[in-house]
């Protein structure tokens, strides 16, 4: 007898139990989409957060002084260094830029909104990711005449200046205490990012130039300094040489003074904590799809307790117990098998759900389908051997006499 | 072409034991239409079920066309159940789920035959028992007289050396027993070895030959002519 007979003798036998097969294929179902769903949702936001930092320049860096370490007044980063880096690694560097930021309100009618008001230098465009939707950024007049030019955020532009041009209009909103207008020289759109969802109520961001904010605070030295990397360059040696520079210009080589960021490392650690997540995750998907693999050998068992006379019959009139043994394993293989085909199904379906609510975009790859599915068709197997081996070896007389 | 030597047969419950045939010697020919009758319990079935390679023995010997029975290996036992071996049933042992033709074809494709020929053969098994207008039903869809020329129509098929029969009337009337005994002569006519296990002496009567068991032993063996 061959393996084609088996599997048409085990589909008519799933066919008529239909309820039975669906209900012992429910703890692989459950099990395989939930690792598809996990797996694929771990995956795709990996690849989004892959996507974002490759967006908002794989290639940035921040320098910032070490808050382990005891910091002194001299520490701070001035003018006269980022001219040094400036003269010193321009050709490598894409775009550097001091950065201050304040916190503010801005009312309209009767509602107040939060703002935040960053001063940063004309390159601000290399280094943070955005889009200018309407007039221009920052230009070097703007940060050398210390002028009080903004550059607004579109959703701010639409809700302030839904039916003028918002350009050249002044806008007005407290500060520090003061209340501060400047003129709008453009607008700008950033992509949509996961960070910077979901953090509750609304805030507004500016643009002016980092001269101008230094008249506002009187702070003229920065405890941090932001770049973008050439591309071609190595990142990660061309900031360890502006760090270099600085240790050397503030008299603290090896101190461990400044420390850098760059988003390189940050993308490894992320890769590597969703990584461990999505083991971890498995793993506990790992435990259902075990536990649905004992269900089928339940069930596997009762079926076999059931059939005790089939089998004894169909011993009666031929079957050897290799041919018994294969059409009880093929069957469980079939349930655990269409289990795993619908865990799939089911899997994909779950994580485009979920996924379109988190805003994630799954990736399913076929290597993830072919392991759930090679994976419930094993657990089917070794499941079904138990019971299959038992009908087997079911003593003829016996089986046929059983009621 | 059944040849059995000293057979024996121990069955043990526990620590009891208990010997059901306790040394039967029998020779039965190609072509002999044999009826076993005997009172209740005195080891007919068991004695069937040893002939049909569904059970083994304690001791003695068994020779089925030449195959040493008691000597072989669980896949060659198979083998010959399903190719030298034919047997009826008294509670028919139909498949349920399985229509009469699939009941049919089941020991072909153990067999291993290809499913048009299978179809075929099993047609023509069906028809010799008058049922194939019948195929497509399922057992409960029959009456016990047709089931049990379905069940014959399947010891049939793969046209075996012999066919065992253990009381394949006892639970059919007076009026289908009478045909299921038609069915067995006509086979017989044909030349099929039929061995018969009955506890009814009309029946026994029909048979070429009748050989009495009682406790364990075969007390007659007696050839019938009219
Ligand atoms: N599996 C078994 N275990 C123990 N004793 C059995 C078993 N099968 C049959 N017997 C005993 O063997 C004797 C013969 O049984 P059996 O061959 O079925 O008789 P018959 O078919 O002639 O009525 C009976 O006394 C019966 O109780
Ligand atoms: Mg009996």
């Amino acid at each position: 007898m061959n393996i084609l007979e088996s599997v048409k003798m085990a589909i008519i036998s799933v066919r008529t139990n239909k309820l039975r097969t669906l209900l012992t294929m429910l703890g692989i179902i459950i099990g395989i989409s939930s690792v598809i769903t996990l797996v694929a949702l771990g995956k795709g936001s990996q690849n989004s957060m892959t996507k974002e930092f490759k967006n908002g320049g794989a290639n940035r860096a921040t320098i910032y002084l070490n808050r382990d370490e005891e910091i002194s007044e001299e520490l701070y980063i001035e003018h006269s260094d980022l001219d040094a880096i400036k003269r010193i690694y321009g050709d490598k560097l894409e775009a550097i830029s001091f950065n201050q930021q304040l916190g503010g309100s801005i009312t309209l009618g009767r509602k107040t909104h939060n703002l935040n008001l960053t001063g940063v230098a004309s390159d601000y465009t290399k280094i943070e990711n955005m889009k200018i939707k309407k007039g221009r950024f920052l230009v070097d007049s703007d940060i050398s005449s210390q002028r009080y030019s903004a550059v607004i955020e579109s959703n701010m532009a639409e809700k302030f200046f839904s039916d003028v041009n918002p350009l050249g209009q002044r806008i007005t909103f407290d500060v520090d205490g003061q209340t501060l207008s400047y003129v709008i020289v453009g607008v700008f759109e950033k992509p949509k990012s996961l960070m910077g969802m979901g953090s509750g109520k609304q805030t507004f961001s500016i643009y002016a130039p980092y001269t101008n904010l230094e008249q506002i605070t009187g702070q003229t030295m920065y405890g941090e300094v932001e770049m973008n990397v050439k591309s071609g360059e190595n990142v990660k040696s061309t900031v360890t040489s502006v760090v270099n520079l600085l240790e050397r210009r503030h008299d603290v080589v090896g101190k461990k003074k400044y420390v850098m960021y760059t988003s390189e490392g940050m993308m490894k650690m992320v890769n590597n904590i969703t990584g461990k997540m999505t083991a971890f995750v498995s793993a506990i998907a790992g435990i259902s799809l075990l536990v649905g693999g004992i269900g089928i050998m339940n069930i596997m068992l009762v079926s076999v307790t059931e059939r005790t006379r089939e089998i004894g019959i169909r011993k009666a009139i031929g079957a050897n117990k290799k041919v018994v043994l294969v059409q009880f394993l093929v069957e469980s293989i079939i349930v655990s098998g269409m289990g795993g085909a619908i865990g799939i199904i089911l899997g994909t379906g779950f994580s485009y759900g979920i996924g379109k609510f988190i805003k994630i975009t799954p990736s399913i790859t076929l290597s993830v389908v072919f392991m759930a599915f090679a994976f419930s068709s094993a657990i089917g197997i070794f499941f079904g051997l138990y019971p299959a081996n038992k009908a087997a070896n079911l003593n003829i007389i016996d089986a046929l006499r059983y009621e | 072409m059944i040849k059995i030597t000293d057979l024996k047969k121990v069955y043990k419950t526990g620590s009891i034991e208990f010997e059901a045939l306790k040394g039967i010697n029998v020779h039965i020919k190609k072509g002999e239409f044999v009826a076993i009758i005997g009172p209740s319990g005195s080891g007919k079935s068991t004695l069937m079920n040893i002939l049909g390679c569904l059970d083994g023995s304690s001791d003695g010997k068994y020779l089925l066309n030449g195959h040493d029975v008691c000597v072989i290996n669980d896949e060659e036992l198979a083998k010959i159940r399903n190719h030298e071996i034919g047997f009826v049933f008294q509670s028919f042992n139909l498949l349920p789920k399985l229509s009469s033709l699939q009941n049919v074809e089941l020991p072909l494709i153990y067999l291993g035959m290809s499913p048009k020929e299978r179809k075929n053969r099993a047609e023509k098994s069906l028809d010799s028992v008058g049922l194939l207008d019948r195929k497509d039903h399922k057992p409960n869809e029959l009456s016990g007289g047709q089931r049990q020329r379905i069940a014959i129509a399947r010891a049939l098929v793969t046209d075996p050396a012999v066919i065992l029969a253990d009381e394949p009337t006892g639970n059919l009337d007076s009026k289908t027993t009478e045909e299921i005994m038609d069915i067995f002569k006509e086979l017989n006519k044909k030349g099929n070895t039929i061995v018969l296990v009955t506890h009814e002496p009309e029946i026994a009567a029909q048979a070429k030959r009748v050989i009495t068991v009682k406790d364990g032993l075969i007390v007659r063996d007696l050839y019938n002519y009219e």
